[in-house]
């Protein structure tokens, strides 16, 4: 996973502190126990940063591999007496580029619009998800930054059935069973459309379609006709975004579906997830 | 147009040279963007009719590029900050998915003002995106560096500072920044003020 840039600012402070201990010693030797423990683990702390940057292409290979060197140096130093003045010349060159050639262009890559669009999604729906739905979520961003936009619909979609189907779960098959026989006796559209499938389990529920339960919800959930609509409007993209055609959602459509599906699902149908 | 191009471009590098390192790309790009657009417009040729259907036009192709599912927000807003919807519009690139600032110089005393300014005008684009007053923390630095702002081991005590405390729900390391009524309001001063400027 991409080391945050916030990790990186904390371990070139670490490496600041380290040169400014190892400025004081002069060119003594360096015998203090912790300042070699520290440089060692800087070391190894670097290493691991290095291989988590490599395959993102966000930090230029050649630098890396240049401060890897360094580092693995530093880190055989640590294995015999040497010098305060040693050890800075293999730090010096990192601290003096860390900053502009690994800091910056990871800031930068963490604002880069498909970043932001991610950020954003996230944040939309941050305080009326539930874990469940959360790995929805995760996933729709995901293809936000990999600017696969109707995937990214998709699984929004998803993480808002998973919240219709434990609801109902939750309150019961024997209410979702009564509200739609209240839908299935009215005579007009939308609710003649409905299919009269009764359900006594989950895996029955998951067969239902989502336009049924959508239907139902009005007497489930007592929203009216018009949020009804906006909610087979979300069903009719999340169709389009999953079926050959020309639709081509931008990151801001998905956003805008984010900010309708917490408007119109999230916020309106509350789900308790029981603690286990 | 661009018939003295090599020329103009010649005296931008050489003006170009003679900044500091860390600036030279932006230099370039806002002194190349004002040649562009001098390029792109000059008003002297065009009589008074020409130039009222031309800028109708311009409108009409500027509220095109803006994308539709915020075309909306972009509208209203500009009616609300008594700006033109071409210059609010034209702070934005709309190239980019989603859109992003054009170059722009944020206004501030030093550091830590500049840096408190910058989060208000990133919540103002995000407001504008996706309807929330809130500042990405990582968009906020990006931006930061961009204005030569960006103090690593400061930017949370100089968005915390001053007016900081009364723009800003709360300010952690690492997590959005959410703006208060207060800094809502600032935040639409001052992209009124930017986008008049621009």
């Amino acid at each position: 996973m991409l080391p945050s840039s916030d990790e990186l600012e904390a371990f070139h402070n670490r490496l600041k502190h380290t040169d400014s201990n190892l400025i004081k010693s002069g060119s003594k030797e360096v015998k203090r126990a912790e300042i070699i423990g520290e440089i060692y683990q800087l070391a190894r702390d670097w290493l691991r940063i290095a291989a988590a940057l490599r395959p993102s292409d966000v930090v230029d290979g050649e630098l890396l591999k240049n401060f890897d060197v360094q580092m693995i140096e530093l880190q055989r130093l640590t294995e015999s007496r040497t010098r305060a003045s040693a050890y800075r010349k293999m730090l010096t060159p990192l601290l003096s580029e860390f900053f502009e050639w690994v800091i910056t262009p990871l800031i930068r890559f963490e604002a880069s619009p498909a970043q932001v669009a991610r950020h954003d999604l996230l944040n939309i729906l941050a305080k009326v998800i539930t874990p469940t739905e959360a790995d929805y979520i995760d996933e729709a961003a995901q293809c936000l930054t990999l600017r696969c936009h109707r995937a990214a619909i998709i699984m929004l979609w998803s993480a808002a059935i998973a919240r219709l189907h434990n609801v109902i779960e939750q309150m019961s098959f024997a209410s979702y069973n009564s509200a739609l026989a209240a839908t299935v006796a009215k005579k007009v559209t939308p609710f003649k459309h409905v299919y009269n499938t009764p359900i006594s389990s989950l895996a029955e529920l998951q067969k239902i379609r989502d336009f049924d339960i959508l239907v139902v919800g009005m007497e489930l959930w007592k929203y009216d006709i018009q949020t009804f609509e906006e909610l087979e409007r979300l069903l009719g993209t999340r169709n389009n975004a999953s079926h050959p055609g020309m639709s081509k959602p931008n990151a801001l459509d998905v956003l805008q579906y984010a900010r309708k599906s917490s408007d119109f699902v999230f916020s309106k149908i509350h789900f308790t997830p029981t603690v286990q | 147009m661009y018939e003295n191009a090599e020329e103009v471009i010649a005296r931008i590098l050489t003006i170009v040279a003679k900044c500091p390192d860390n600036l030279k790309e932006k230099c370039f790009e806002v002194l190349l963007r004002g040649y562009v657009e001098t390029e792109i417009s000059i008003p002297a040729r065009r009589t008074a009719n020409e130039t009222s259907v031309l800028t109708e036009r311009e409108d009409t192709s500027i509220e095109a590029a803006i994308p539709e599912a915020v075309r909306q927000r972009f509208k209203s807003t500009a009616k609300r900050l008594s700006v033109s919807l071409p210059k609010l519009a034209g702070l934005f690139d709309f190239g980019n998915d989603p859109f992003t600032f054009h170059a722009l110089v944020v206004p501030g005393m030093n550091n830590a003002d500049k840096t408190r300014k910058v989060a208000l005008l990133v919540a103002a684009k995000t407001y504008l995106a996706t309807g929330n007053w809130i500042a990405d923390w990582q968009e906020v630095k990006a931006e930061c560096i961009n204005q030569n702002c960006y103090v690593s081991t400061n930017q949370s005590v100089n968005l915390q500072a001053g007016e900081g405390k009364v723009w800003f729900k709360s300010v952690e390391v690492g997590k959005n920044i959410e703006l208060s009524a207060e800094g809502q309001k600032e935040a639409q001063k001052l992209l009124t003020l930017i986008a008049q400027a621009e």
